[in-house]
């Protein structure tokens, strides 16, 4: 009845659930064939048929079938308490990995040795066989963090720490659900954990996440980078900075087109739970066609979507406020993007013109 | 209390008296009953207030730093002189089912007056103590707490209870912090690598660090009234800090201030029923519930006195 | 127990046991207006009867709203409600869920029995002519009514999206859109709260006080003994509730901070007062259905009760624990380690006194002359439903299991079996076995047992495969269950097993429908042209059936002289009747 494991959590829940169900259909069957058993032996074929017996009371058997479901229960009971125990309680040499969950998105802090610690939106990568502690917190209403395949649940509650520990067993990729109801986009505030092989392909995969030669072009060719709107004016800019010199030879493969990166950050950052990019409408405006357009606030102010309207809408999201939208639904990025990122989400918002 | 039309209770059961209903076999059932009932309710009520003494625990675990400046606000002397009348009128209370059952029907009406008079009498002092908290930004929640209004009292004010003045100079920064409460705080935290522990909510609530030698009780209590030493003001700062305690304060009392106005109703109504002759030896029963219920709320607050204004840290 | 050597009583035996009484309850008096100043217990319990099952209608409708919406992935009918309604498709599908789960809780399961048949039998089952407070009897239906209508308030005015749990924070949250009726919902709630306060209250003093003097406490039905450990729950565990949700309201309303962590408040003692009331609700809910159980399977066995101390103290053993269990339900909130072991620890005590009360209904009916009426068939189904109800709470007490468990449909199959399966199955038992009584007809039992197949296969169906895609991970609460996957490229095996699961679970919940429907045209068909009932069809003993069918206003004309309540040694089986005919009982040997 259990899903691939990959936990050593699994290991120590999945006999005991196993067990119980085991005990549950035996009890089950136990009850339900004595009671049809009873029913085919002793009904009533005629109307006027009395009981064979008023035998009404019994204290030694009243004792001897709440004994054994005492028995068994408080052994239930010590096993799950065990192997609870043995998950609640830090391990030595554990890995921390920060989350922070808000409507609708998770954001994982990873720890890099030797460097600042790398945050993946919706990704949670972790090596196989390191003992791993997730110390979670949110930031607007209570949500849960739940990998079925590690067997591991935790809630994340604003103004509150709360730890769980786990160790994966198996390298993959699983999905990772949000338990606690959150309201609109609660069913898809899903994230991904992947789990390597070896701790080294994760610090690269880690470090690969924080790596954006992007970052490092000079500022007369990231100008150039940023107004790129096509594949082909792409291949020539990576093909110009591969010529800078030695060190972007290799870096200009790294790079991708400025609407490209502002997909992945957006999507990455659970922006499109409330954002539509085809005219639907979510619990904020959509982005189809928004870029350059005037909109008109719930002021009555117009106001022209353009670099700094972007910019505004996502370091200060309560600035302004779309008509007919409600007000206080988007919490502030700030810390979460630098201005290169917000470059990057403009080219992509710029892609999105009818 | 029930009183199902008795004419169909005679209809079978000649004995009967008119005040018993028709399902009660005696008289002496139908008070067991009412007591009984009564008593189950009382039950009930101490749940619904033990709610709030463990959300009142709670805090006072969580959030000492509420604790510690809240109840300057508080004025002992006003708890203080509402114990007593309150402890006095159950007294007139108790007596007052006394006289009734010994059909003394006006000692009673006196007695039962004189109740009403001191639950009327608690009310005014709650309304004095409510709409001095309410005066000086104080309420409860958004709507009625006010750091600015309360900064302008403050220095207004606290001239009256201090020789020096030296907490002018850390009124001014903390005000500025106090705009900072209805944002969504916890976007600081954001911001922030998460902080370890519980230490995080205090800070959200504690913007500054309170002032140098502003721990209570540090001696400057000088003015008296009926003998109680005088509270000094907390410092906006410390007001901000004791926001929950507020919020508890008005919720514990407003919620046994309505149970003394449901008491006073009750009251005047079996004193209204006296005066019309429906209170009897056999028929007390009203008044003895009615006290019941009144000696709780006596109990309550009994309780609620010490917990909010005695208790300082 | 020996039984004391009584006639059955009361009933003036010139009156032929089929015919109806010329005056009953319901024809003493005639006109709305009667009803609704009725102080008679009988008149009250039929209104309540008609009350639960309205709120259970509109509640069935939401599940089955929100069953269809699950049928398939991505939006489905919640979009056609939601452009209808002006909302989007998710936060319509989260109303439907939290409507369905706050009508069939607040305005259902907890009256269900206690308010509506406890009210009718109680007083009855005593001897007595009405409960102790009459007046408040009305009054606690007159407060039920108000707290139904707030409900109606709060889905017309702007619908409630925050579970029937209304968790801290994001019930005060002001930002979500599908918030305006969150203070009338909550209101509501308090106000019925209210009601079954003074349900408790009536019930306690009336088993106290009217109880005959011949009748000891180990001598009342053990439905009565159900209904007194129910009224203790009532009265010590809703209070909390009431405060709860007022400071709730507080908070929404007056912006003051003791739930909501960005004003220094802390969420999880929300949950702890919330559970605290809401886990003993749950025995509110199971307590009086096992009663009726036992009822039942005694009468229809036509065998004296096995072990009645026993499953009379069980009743109150439950009551009394499940006031010490509530932190399990927060075994992933955070809360220590050491208070989730006691928690843990406690929960499982109850797993044996409910083994006993399945163990001793088995034991009733060894060598019994069990009558495969549709009463017996809904008790039996009891037994099933509650025994898979109460087995599958084994892994949720133990605390490693219940770590992936929690807030999956695991959880969901659990309560519905132990809540839907325990309580709607006991009512409906209850319903068939008193309805003779309430309405002086008897319903058609080709029908009844078509409609308890429907329900019961229906059931089944609908709940069982949600214990599969819990255990798979499935959480409860989701809108949808195959769109993010997929967009995360899980596609293989997890979502065909969830879509296969959804798709068995959403048809069983119609089958149940049907089944729902057929038994409300049974009901009817009886109502308007059922067969005259006889004062006592099945042959049982406890006091409502030595009064006719339907009893007249008060009952008795005098207190009768009660005996052991499952001794069925007094009644004879008459076929001119087809119902069971008063002679002189034998005393038991035991």
């Amino acid at each position: 009845m259990l899903s691939d494991k990959a936990s050593t959590t699994a290991d120590t829940h999945d006999p005991l659930f196993t067990f119980i169900m085991l005990l549950s259909g035996f009890f089950f069957v136990l009850i339900i064939a004595v009671m049809v058993f009873f029913v085919l032996r002793y009904r009533r074929k005629d109307p006027a048929q009395e009981a064979t017996s008023q035998h009404s009371h019994s204290n030694a058997l009243e004792i001897a079938w709440s004994l054994p479901p005492l028995v068994i229960v408080m052994i239930v009971f010590w096993l799950g308490l065990v192997g609870y125990m043995s998950l609640a309680q830090p391990k030595a040499n554990t890995m921390r990995i920060d989350v922070r969950a808000w409507k609708w998105s998770w954001e994982f802090r990873h720890p890099v040795p030797g460097s600042e610690t790398v945050l993946a939106s919706n990704e949670l990568l972790v090596p196989k066989g390191v003992p791993i502690e997730v110390v979670l917190t949110s930031d607007d209403v209570i949500h849960s963090m739940f990998v079925p395949a590690f067997r591991t649940k935790k809630d994340a509650v604003p103004g509150m720490y709360n730890k769980v520990y786990f160790e994966a067993t198996k390298a993959g990729e699983y999905p990772l659900y949000c338990a606690e109801y959150c309201g609109t986009s609660h069913s898809t505030m899903l994230a991904k954990v992947i789990v390597f092989e070896t701790v080294e392909e994760w610090a690269e995969e880690v470090k690969k996440r924080a790596a954006l030669p992007f970052k490092d072009l000079p500022d007369e060719m990231y100008a150039e980078w940023r107004a790129i709107d096509s594949v082909e004016d792409f291949e020539a800019f990576q093909a110009k900075a591969a010529a800078l010199d030695d060190e972007w030879v290799e870096k200009a493969q790294g790079l991708k087109p400025a609407f490209v990166r502002g997909e992945e950050l957006v999507t990455r950052l659970g922006c499109m739970t409330c954002h539509s990019i085809d005219g639907t409408r979510l619990t904020g405006p959509t982005w189809q066609g928004l870029f350059g357009t005037e909109r008109t606030m719930n002021d009555g102010s117009k106001v022209l979507a353009d670099d700094n309207y972007i910019r505004e809408s996502i370091l200060q999201p309560r600035a302004k406020i779309v008509a007919t939208y409600a007000a206080g639904q988007m919490n502030s990025f700030q810390g979460q993007v630098d201005e290169k990122d917000i470059d990057a989400i403009i080219a992509y918002l710029r892609t999105l013109d009818q | 209390m029930s009183q199902g039309p008795a004419s169909e209770g005679e209809q079978h059961d000649g004995h009967h008296d008119s005040h018993v209903a028709h399902h009660f076999e005696s008289a002496g059932q139908q008070t067991a009953s009412g007591k009984l009932g009564m008593w189950v309710f009382l039950a009930t009520e101490i749940l619904t207030f033990g709610g709030l003494f463990c959300a009142y625990a709670v805090y006072r675990k969580n959030h000492p730093e509420t604790f510690e400046f809240g109840h300057l606000l508080l004025e002992t002397k006003w708890g203080a002189i509402n114990t007593v009348i309150l402890i006095a009128s159950s007294f007139t209370m108790a007596w007052a089912v006394r006289t009734a059952q010994l059909n003394k029907k006006k000692a009673t009406t006196i007695l039962l007056a004189l109740t009403l008079l001191g639950g009327l009498g608690f009310m005014c002092i709650k309304y004095v103590e409510y709409s001095h908290k309410f005066h000086m930004g104080t309420g409860p929640g958004k709507a009625w707490f006010d750091i600015t209004k309360y900064q302008a009292y403050y220095e207004a004010h606290h001239d009256k209870y201090h020789d020096g003045d030296e907490h002018h100079d850390h009124a001014e920064p903390h005000l500025a912090d106090a705009e900072h409460h209805d944002e969504p705080v916890l976007m600081l935290a954001s911001a922030v690598a998460p902080p370890e522990g519980p230490a995080f909510r205090t800070e959200l609530t504690a913007p500054a660090a309170s002032p140098p030698g502003l721990a209570p009780g540090d001696g400057e209590s000088s003015k008296a009234v009926f003998g109680w030493p005088e509270h000094k003001l907390p410092t906006p700062a410390e007001t901000l800090k004791a926001r929950n305690f507020i919020d508890i304060y008005f919720a514990m009392t407003s919620l046994h201030g309505l149970h003394v106005l449901i008491g006073m109703a009750l009251i005047f109504w079996v004193m209204l029923r006296n005066m019309a002759g429906k209170i009897t030896a056999k028929t007390y029963l009203p008044v003895d519930l009615v006290g019941l219920f009144w000696h709780l709320v006596d109990l309550i607050w009994i309780f609620l006195f010490p917990l909010l204004y005695l208790i300082h840290t | 127990m020996t039984t004391t050597h009584t006639p059955p009583p009361t009933t003036p035996d010139a009156l032929p046991a089929t015919e109806h009484a010329p005056h009953n309850y319901l024809n003493e008096t005639r006109g709305i207006w009667s009803w609704m100043t009725t102080l008679d217990h009988k008149r009250i319990g039929v209104m309540y009867l008609f009350g639960v099952v309205g709120a259970f209608f509109l509640g069935g409708v939401m599940a089955l709203l929100l069953r269809t919406e699950l049928i398939s992935e991505g939006p489905g009918v919640a979009k056609t409600i939601g452009d209808a309604i002006g909302e989007g498709w998710e936060d319509t599908y989260n109303q439907m869920f939290t409507l369905h789960g706050a009508l069939m809780v607040f305005l259902f399961i907890i009256p269900a029995i206690p308010a509506a048949m406890g009210n009718f039998v109680l007083p009855v089952m005593l001897g007595a002519k009405d409960v102790a407070f009459p007046r408040l009897n009305l009054f606690s239906f007159y407060l039920w009514c108000i707290g139904a209508f707030l409900f109606i308030v709060a889905i017309l005015y702007g619908g409630l999206d925050t579970g029937w749990t209304f968790y801290t924070p994001y019930s005060i949250d002001e930002s979500h859109s599908v918030f305006k009726g969150m203070i009338p919902a909550t209101f509501g709630a308090f106000i019925l709260g209210f009601s079954s306060i003074l349900t408790g209250m009536n019930f306690i003093a009336s088993i106290h006080m009217l109880r005959p003097k011949a009748m000891g406490w180990f001598k009342m039905p053990l439905f009565l003994w159900a209904l007194y450990a129910t009224a203790i729950i009532q009265i010590l565990a809703t209070p909390v509730l009431a405060i709860t949700l007022l400071l709730l309201i507080a908070e929404r309303a007056g912006d003051i901070g003791i739930f909501d962590p960005s004003k220094g408040g802390d969420p999880i003692l929300y949950q702890h007062f919330f559970w605290f009331y809401s886990h003993p609700a749950v025995y509110i809910m199971i307590l009086p259905a096992m009663g009726v159980v036992s009822e039942v399977i005694s009468a229809f066995s036509r065998k004296h009760i096995f072990g009645y101390h026993f499953i009379a103290m069980s009743s109150l053993a439950i009551a009394l624990l499940g006031f010490l269990v509530w932190g399990h339900h927060m075994f992933t909130s955070g809360q220590s380690v050491t208070l989730n072991a006691i928690f843990s620890f406690i929960t499982f005590f109850i797993a044996v006194p409910s083994a006993i009360k399945i163990f001793n209904w088995l034991a009733t009916m060894f060598r019994g002359s069990i009558s495969l009426k549709t009463p017996m068939f809904y008790a039996m189904s009891f037994i099933w439903v509650f025994s898979i109800g109460g087995l599958t709470g084994i892994p949720l007490a133990a605390i490693v299991t219940d770590i992936h468990l929690h807030d999956t449909y695991f959880v969901v199959a659990h309560f519905h079996y132990v809540m839907v399966g325990g309580t709607v199955f006991a009512f409906l038992a209850g319903l068939h076995y008193w309805w003779p009584k309430m309405f002086g007809r008897m319903a058609s039992e080709k029908l009844s047992m078509w409609s308890w197949l429907l329900i019961f296969v229906g059931f089944n169906l609908t709940f069982f495969f949600q214990f599969i895609m819990g255990s798979h991970g499935m959480p409860r609460r989701y809108a949808d269950w195959g769109v993010k996957l997929r967009e995360l490229g899980f596609d293989e095996g997890q979502i065909e097993l969830f879509s296969f699961c959804h798709k068995i679970s959403t048809v069983g919940s119609y089958v149940m429908f049907v089944g729902f429907l057929l038994l409300a045209y049974t009901l009817a068909k009886s109502l308007l042209a059922g067969k005259p009932a006889p004062r006592n069809p099945w042959g049982a003993n406890s006091l409502e059936w030595h009064c006719s069918s339907p009893p007249p206003h008060e009952n008795f004309a005098t207190q009768p002289e009660p005996n052991d309540p499952y001794n069925f040694t007094g009644w004879k089986y008459d076929s001119d009747i087809d119902g069971f005919a008063a002679c002189d009982p034998k005393p038991l040997e035991h």
